[in-house]
């Protein structure tokens, strides 16, 4: 600093503070001062979210694992047979063979009791010429009858548990008809273009 | 307590503990100052009282003063900061509400030779700083109003120790330039 009097130097107004002024200001100043409780609980506070946390986290494991327990596994079985009278285990998913007159099988007269034997009645009355099952020249679109869960499920065809997928789909009906019959399928023909 | 040596222990700690004549103490030490130097500092609102201003920074201060880790020293630029936030505070406020054109009535600088009194002196002062950008305006009347030193009106204003320095240069060749003999 130089020793010239310099022009922008003002004097400060005076201001005194009274009895009444300091003990305002001293009560503010004990008021904000931080207790030790108070600064306990910068530690307290992320320990308490860490154990809730914890706690939530094992509860719900806990939980968990309990109703696992309890109800078990409830994955499906791809192939596993949903019709209401259950057969055994390993005739539900082996085929029923070509023939289709699962009703004469013994295993499954053993596995439904209470269902007496019942001749085996002509699966396609229609088509009596027709001796087997795989071509089904009346639904074509229903290639495969296990495929179908309306027709697994009644209970008027227990002959019929199971039918092989059709080793040919992309085959037509009438070609199937007319293989399974030994003619020329043309009587067959859906669209008439036979003649 | 305090005898007419001085306390046993800077004033600062003692009213950080609740002591009121700390607190006088500190109050007497600063707040002429402190009022001086917010009657340099445009507010952009005429209703604003500088003692107002003031008197809330002693408050924030007495409320914050656990916070505070300076001594005696150091006191004065924690205070005076608080104070500057008011100013700007009450600065943001009044262009919210502004309905008047201040800014399209420039003030002119009174010439050195129409200052008559301490109250045309202060006012010359304080339009001479509001012509000054806000940054040197601030510094000179931390340093050459108010008799601050360099350290405490960097702590002020939050700029370095080179920047005020720069800053009041700049500021005193505005106002040489305006006809001040600074």
């Amino acid at each position: 600093m130089t020793d010239k009097p310099n022009p922008l130097r003002l004097p400060p107004p005076v201001r005194t503070a009274d009895d009444s002024l300091g003990e305002r200001l001293a009560l503010l100043a004990r008021a904000s001062t931080p207790t030790p409780v108070r600064r306990r609980a910068r530690w307290r506070l992320p320990l308490a979210a860490v154990v809730v946390v914890a706690g939530t986290g094992g509860l719900a494991y806990g939980a968990q694992s309990v109703v696992r327990h309890v109800t078990g596994p409830s994955t499906v079985i791809p192939g596993h047979d949903l019709s209401p009278h259950p057969t055994a285990p390993g005739r539900s998913t082996s085929p029923a063979g070509p023939s289709g007159s699962a009703g004469a099988d013994p295993t499954s007269e053993a596995a439904h009791p209470s269902h007496p034997a019942r001749p085996a009645r002509p699966a396609h009355p229609g088509h009596p010429a027709q001796p087997s099952h795989p071509s089904h020249p009346t639904h074509p679109a229903h290639p495969s009858h296990p495929t179908h869960p309306t027709r697994s499920a009644q209970p008027s065809h227990p002959t019929h548990p199971a039918h092989p997928p059709r080793p040919t789909p992309s085959r037509r009906p009438a070609e199937s008809a007319a293989d399974a019959t030994g003619g020329s399928g043309q009587d067959s023909d859906p669209g008439g273009h036979g003649g | 307590m305090s005898d007419a040596t001085g306390p046993a222990r800077p004033w600062v700690e003692l009213a950080r503990d609740g002591d009121p004549t700390a607190w006088r103490a500190l109050y007497d030490a600063h707040a002429g100052r402190l009022v001086l130097w917010l009657r340099q500092l445009p507010t952009g609102d005429p209703a604003a009282d500088h003692d107002d201003l003031a008197m809330e920074a002693w408050s924030v201060a007495a409320s914050r003063i656990a916070d505070f880790e300076g001594d005696d020293d150091a006191f004065a630029g924690w205070l005076f900061g608080i104070a500057r936030n008011h100013v700007l505070n009450a600065r943001r406020k009044s262009a919210r509400r502004a309905t008047y054109a201040m800014s399209a009535m420039p003030e002119p600088t009174l010439p050195m030779e129409t200052v008559t009194g301490p109250v045309e002196t202060a006012e010359a002062v304080r339009r001479a700083l509001a012509m000054l950008p806000q940054r040197e305006g601030e510094v000179i009347a931390c340093i050459d109003v108010v008799d601050l030193d360099v350290a405490t009106t960097a702590r002020i204003l939050g700029i370095s120790r080179p920047a005020v320095r720069v800053a009041r240069q700049r500021g005193l060749r505005r106002l040489r330039a305006a006809g001040w003999a600074v």
